[in-house]
C-alpha cells in the first residue's frame, strides 16, 4: 500500500480515481514500525531534514515538538533514544509529512500508558478535514482510544468494517445480545 | 509547507552529513595520512640513494624521474586505502539506510533509486577526494626539497586513482544493495579485491596466470 514492495494484486483509489506510483507518494506517507532512521543524527536534524526532503508542514513544527514532548531530545542522536522516544520521533516525522493520508504502523508501540494516551490525543488533535490517519494497531484497547472507524483483519482478510457501534451491533447479532460493548470482546466475536 | 522543488539538494546535504559523521570515513582519513607519509619518506630515501648520492650504477641517476621515484610510490598508499578501507565506507553509506529503515522513508519521496544511489556515489567520490590532501602535502614537501613535479603527470595519476575508487565504490554498492547484512557485503568485496591482488601478483612474478 505504501509502495515500498512491488504490488502483487489490488489497486488503490484516491477520490474514485486509481492512483499510480507518483500519486501515491504525493497522497500517502507511511511511518513503519521498528525503524531508527539516520541513527547517528540528532532528533532536530532528522525532523528538519524530513521537512526539507519531503516538503513537510513547517507551520506545525513547533506544535508537534511540544505535543510529543520532544524538546529535551532535540540534540540526542536517534541511536541513543529509548524505544518510546524513538516512536515519538517517528510520530513527529509522520505528522510533519505533507501527504494528506498518513499510514502509521503500531503508533503506540513502546509507549507507556501515559505516553500512549498523550500520543493518541496528539494524533486526534492533528486530524483535519484534509488529513486522514490510518493506524495499524494490534492492541485493540489502544485502537478504541483513538480511531473513529475500524477495519478488522484476520488471517490477512477483512472480516468487519465500521464504527464501534456498527461493529458492536454486528458482533451481538453473531454472538448473542449478552456481548458487552467492550471493543476487545467485539473483536474476539468477529474474528 | 516547505517546497519539494529541490529534494536532490536536501538528499546531497544528507548524504554528505552522513558521510562526515561516520566513523569509517574518519578512520580512512586517519589511516591515509600515515600511509602516504611512510610511502613518501621511503620513496624519497630510495630516490636519493638511487640518484647517485649513495653511489649507483652509471646511468641509473639519469634514468630516474620523480614520477617513478616519488610521485607514483606516494600515490600507492591510495591503492591500499581503496582496496581495504574504502569498501567499508561505501558499504556503510549504501547499506546503512536500508539497515536503519531510513530507506523506507526516503523511497516515499518519489525519487528514482538511480538518483538516490547516484547521490551516494557522488558524495563518496567527493569524500574520497579528501584523501588526496596528504598527497598534496607530500608534494609540497617534495618541492621544498627542490624536487621537480610535472602537473599533467600528477593529474593523470590522480585521475587514475579516482577511477579506481569509483570502481571500488561501484563494486561495494552491488553487494551492499543485494545482501541482507553489510558484513556479507564486506566479505564479498574484500574477497574480490584481495583476489584481484593475488591475480596481479601471480601474473607479475610468473608472467601470467
Amino acid at each position: 500500500m505504501a509502495g515500498l514492495e512491488p504490488a502483487d494484486r489490488g489497486n488503490i483509489n484516491f477520490n474514485n480515481g486509481e492512483g499510480n506510483g507518483q500519486q501515491r507518494s504525493s497522497k500517502l506517507f507511511y511511518v513503519p514500525d521498528g525503524v531508527a532512521p539516520w541513527p547517528d543524527q540528532p532528533v532536530r536534524w532528522v525532523l528538519e531534514h524530513s521537512l526539507d526532503f519531503f516538503g513537510g508542514r513547517e507551520e506545525i513544527f513547533k506544535q508537534v515538538i511540544a505535543d510529543l514532548a520532544l524538546e529535551p531530545l532535540m540534540r540526542v542522536p536517534i541511536r541513543a533514544l529509548s524505544k518510546g522516544q524513538r516512536k515519538r520521533t517517528l510520530l513527529a516525522l509522520g505528522l510533519l509529512a505533507p501527504q494528506p493520508i498518513l499510514l502509521i504502523d503500531e503508533p503506540f508501540g513502546g509507549l507507556d500508558l501515559r505516553q500512549s494516551r498523550e500520543a493518541a490525543a496528539t494524533l486526534r488533535r492533528h486530524i483535519t478535514p484534509d488529513r486522514t490517519f490510518f493506524l495499524s494497531i494490534h492492541q485493540i484497547a489502544d485502537a478504541a482510544k483513538v480511531c473513529d472507524r475500524f477495519v478488522l483483519l484476520s488471517g490477512g482478510r477483512v472480516v468487519a468494517e465500521g464504527t464501534l457501534d456498527v461493529l458492536t451491533a454486528v458482533a451481538r447479532q453473531r454472538a448473542g445480545h449478552n456481548l458487552s460493548a467492550d471493543f476487545e470482546e467485539v473483536f474476539l466475536a468477529l474474528t | 509547507m516547505r517546497s519539494r522543488k529541490r529534494p536532490w539538494k536536501s538528499l546531497l546535504k544528507k548524504e554528505w552529513r552522513e558521510l562526515t559523521t561516520s566513523r569509517s570515513w574518519w578512520i580512512m582519513l586517519a589511516l591515509i595520512g600515515p600511509l602516504v607519509g611512510v610511502s613518501f619518506i621511503n620513496a624519497v630515501h630510495s630516490y636519493a640513494e638511487a640518484s647517485g648520492k649513495g653511489g649507483t650504477a652509471a646511468g641509473l641517476a639519469d634514468a630516474l624521474f620523480p614520477l617513478d621515484g616519488v610521485v607514483a610510490p606516494s600515490f600507492s598508499a591510495l591503492e591500499i586505502a581503496a582496496s581495504f578501507v574504502l569498501p567499508f565506507v561505501a558499504i556503510r553509506a549504501i547499506a546503512g539506510d536500508r539497515v536503519s529503515g531510513a530507506l523506507k522513508l526516503e523511497l516515499q519521496q518519489g525519487m528514482t533509486p538511480l538518483t538516490m544511489i547516484g547521490a551516494k556515489a557522488l558524495v563518496l567520490t567527493a569524500g574520497w577526494l579528501f584523501t588526496l590532501l596528504p598527497i598534496v602535502l607530500a608534494f609540497i614537501l617534495w618541492l621544498s626539497y627542490r624536487g621537480s613535479l610535472y602537473v599533467p603527470e600528477i593529474a593523470s595519476l590522480a585521475l587514475g586513482h579516482l577511477l579506481n575508487a569509483g570502481i571500488v565504490i561501484a563494486l561495494a554498492a552491488a553487494p551492499a544493495s543485494l545482501s541482507e547484512h553489510p558484513s556479507t557485503a564486506a566479505i564479498l568485496v574484500l574477497a574480490f579485491t584481495v583476489g584481484t591482488w593475488i591475480l596481479s601478483f601471480v601474473s607479475t612474478f610468473s608472467g601470467g596466470v
